[in-house]
């Protein structure tokens, strides 16, 4: 069977991180290429991070930068420490500096003209993997018009039916681009959106993260380690019993999509400046009569998403 | 010895002002056109970009005509086949059988000379800003690597979409955002501005007299018939068209004559912010006239010397004498 190409768009990001360690166990996928963003970190440092877990895990592909901001964001200032800090102020659990600096370069493309010489130049469609604010993305659907009908599929993580996580009704990566999340949802691509309520019920546990460090070798060590100030986070603020390992659901869902339970539904993203902006307006109850737009992964399977992690990191034992 | 032309991309979805705004550009003798680049606008795309390219001939421009966006970042509003015409060149008979589009992307291409011409390009947008969008989009280094960005868009007063909102700028709220935002030496030339550079009964004789015995005579006069007859056939009272057919407004060029001198106009920097949210203000630039929301972004045209504006005029249409 013929591998299925995918092209990754991340701001790595621990959960990022996580999504790469299930794509590079995974044999029937040929990515194209990552591009960053900013989100979890600045775009600059979202970069670096993804060469450097590339090359932890040994997945060799071109790697470009996007943007920096969103469409009509602000910049936001990732030289001072975040409000809330997920990720560590490396974005990689503030252990970063324990992997080595990458030896690849970043592409000389811009983010989006990578994106298109790939996927041009794939003769069967691609599917995307997308797990940060959507503006690389809808950079690219607003500037190669002529190659939306080779993108198979879209598969995002972001948004929320129901509740947020930067604000009540906002989630993270539509929060920072929400005009991107808009351009995103309203296109004619096939797409499916893993958001909070599929995510949140996927909490790996300390006794899980601590097996990845006992039979993943460096790389399950880095994970493990990295992982650590995640999900205390996680466990201080969220009362959950670990880390949210909300970017690998639509990896999972990739590689067996029995992961998660699927409804597709009429959805929006409210832009209107206000408490909702970007939230992920979703019409649950049919009452719009509009035309379904969105797959929406409802709820997902803890226990097999968290096998697929474990499963993975062995092969670097 | 000549001097040196002027590098020039224009930016454009035409329309009739947006002919008359190509015709001064090209025949004012100042600009090395490197580019037309159409945009959704007054009429779809497909009509924009023929147009361009039949223009681009008929004026012997030679430059390449590359094609832009055919929609919004966001909104999809309503276009103005009304005031142009259902092709948007009036009646006028827009042959392109032989005629040819360039390959690539507006965008790309006006990112490409940005870079070839080394912080010499100069660009005139006269529709809306979708194309310089997405070029920001990209590249956002392309703002410092332009030397000059005149659109025309927005209005400081009244709208003519809406209460407040220009056609321009209403069209594409978002794109014009993130170029208003974006860094650009920015010169806004705002519809009120435009309205009041108008062309009287007289300036309107001269300019078809003007165009006796040129290569777009024929450009003039149908432009001229068309608008009398539009104004004719509008649900308005007499004394108003009466003023009408005495006032006529052409937007692109009152923009593409402060291209080519900045003088003609008195400009002052402001910051102008776009509302891409407003139920009622959508499209609208708000002008901070009293600096309270940050440095400005800007140089605003409040007036236009329109005695010098009629001569210009005239004297561009006039280098278009066959023979010469």
């Amino acid at each position: 069977m013929a591998k299925t190409p995918v092209w990754m768009d991340v701001d790595t990001g621990l959960d990022d991180a996580m999504a790469l360690l299930l794509l590079s166990a995974c044999e029937d996928i040929e990515l194209l290429g990552i591009s960053t963003v900013f989100g979890n970190q600045s775009v600059e440092r979202t970069a670096v991070n993804t060469l450097k877990i590339c090359e932890l895990m040994g997945i060799d592909v071109s790697v470009a930068a996007g943007a920096s901001k969103g469409i009509l964001e602000e910049q936001i200032d990732y030289s001072k420490p975040l409000a809330l800090d997920v990720h560590g102020q490396d974005g990689l659990g503030n252990i970063g500096n324990t992997l080595p600096e990458p030896n690849k370069k970043l592409s000389d493309l811009c983010a989006v003209d990578l994106m298109a010489e790939k996927i041009r130049n794939c003769p069967d469609k691609v599917t995307i993997v997308a797990t940060a604010p959507l503006t690389n993305i809808a950079t690219f659907i607003l500037t190669y018009p002529d190659l939306t009908d080779r993108i198979e599929k879209i598969l995002f993580m972001g948004g929320a039916v129901f509740g947020g996580n930067i604000k009540p009704s906002v989630e993270a990566n539509m929060g920072h681009d929400p005009e991107a999340a808009y351009i995103v949802i309203s296109s004619d691509i096939p797409k499916v959106m893993f958001g909070l309520d599929a995510t949140m019920m996927c909490p790996m546990n300390d006794q899980e993260r601590f097996a990845m460090r006992d039979n993943g070798g460096k790389v399950g060590a880095f994970l493990c380690d990295a992982l650590q100030h995640y999900s205390k986070l996680y466990q201080d603020l969220a009362g959950l019993p670990g880390a949210v390992l909300h970017d690998s659901l639509p990896m999972a869902y990739l590689i067996d999509p029995s992961v998660v339970e699927i409804k597709e539904f009429p959805v929006e993203v409210e832009l209107s400046n206000g408490i909702t902006k970007g939230c992920t307006v979703t019409d649950t109850w049919y009452r719009s009569g509009k035309e379904n737009n969105l797959k929406v992964a409802m709820s997902a399977d803890r226990e097999k998403l968290i096998k697929m992690h474990l499963d993975a990191v062995k092969r670097y034992a | 010895m000549a001097e040196k032309k002027r590098p020039l991309i224009i930016d454009c979805d035409p329309g009739i002002d947006d002919a008359e705004c190509i015709l001064m550009l090209q025949g004012c003798g100042q600009f090395d056109i490197l580019g037309i680049t159409p945009v959704h606008g007054n009429v779809s795309l497909d009509k924009t970009s023929a147009n361009a390219l039949y223009l681009n001939e008929k004026y012997g421009i030679n430059a390449k005509v590359v094609k832009g966006a055919d929609k919004a970042i966001i909104v999809r509003h309503p276009r103005a086949e009304y005031a142009h015409g259902d092709t948007g060149l009036a009646g006028l008979k827009v042959k392109t059988e032989d005629l040819t589009f360039s390959e690539g992307y507006a965008w790309d291409f006006i990112w490409e000379k940005a870079k070839e011409y080394e912080g010499e390009l100069e660009i005139a947008a006269v529709g809306p800003l979708t194309n310089i969008a997405l070029a920001v989009l990209k590249h956002p280094e392309i703002t410092k690597m332009v030397k000059r960005l005149v659109i025309m868009g927005g209005s400081t007063t009244f709208g003519n979409v809406t209460e407040y909102a220009e056609f321009n700028i209403h069209q594409d709220p978002h794109a014009a955002k993130i170029v208003f935002e974006a860094g650009f030496d920015l010169t806004m030339v705002g519809l009120d501005c435009c309205v009041n550079t108008y062309l009287d009964e007289k300036d309107k004789k001269d300019v078809v007299e003007a165009a006796q015995g040129t290569s777009v005579c024929d450009v003039i006069e149908d432009f001229d018939r068309f608008e009398d007859e539009s104004i004719d056939n509008w649900p308005i009272t007499e004394d108003k068209k009466a003023y009408y057919r005495s006032h006529k407004v052409m937007c692109d060029a009152v923009a593409a004559a402060v291209c080519i001198d900045p003088g003609i106009a008195v400009l002052s920097d402001k910051h102008v912010i776009v509302d891409v949210d407003g139920k009622m203000t959508i499209g609208q630039t708000v002008v901070d006239w009293f600096g309270f929301s940050g440095a400005p972004n800007l140089h605003l045209a409040m007036s236009v010397d329109r005695e010098r504006f009629v001569n210009m005029y005239l004297e561009c249409i006039r280098s278009y004498k066959e023979g010469e």
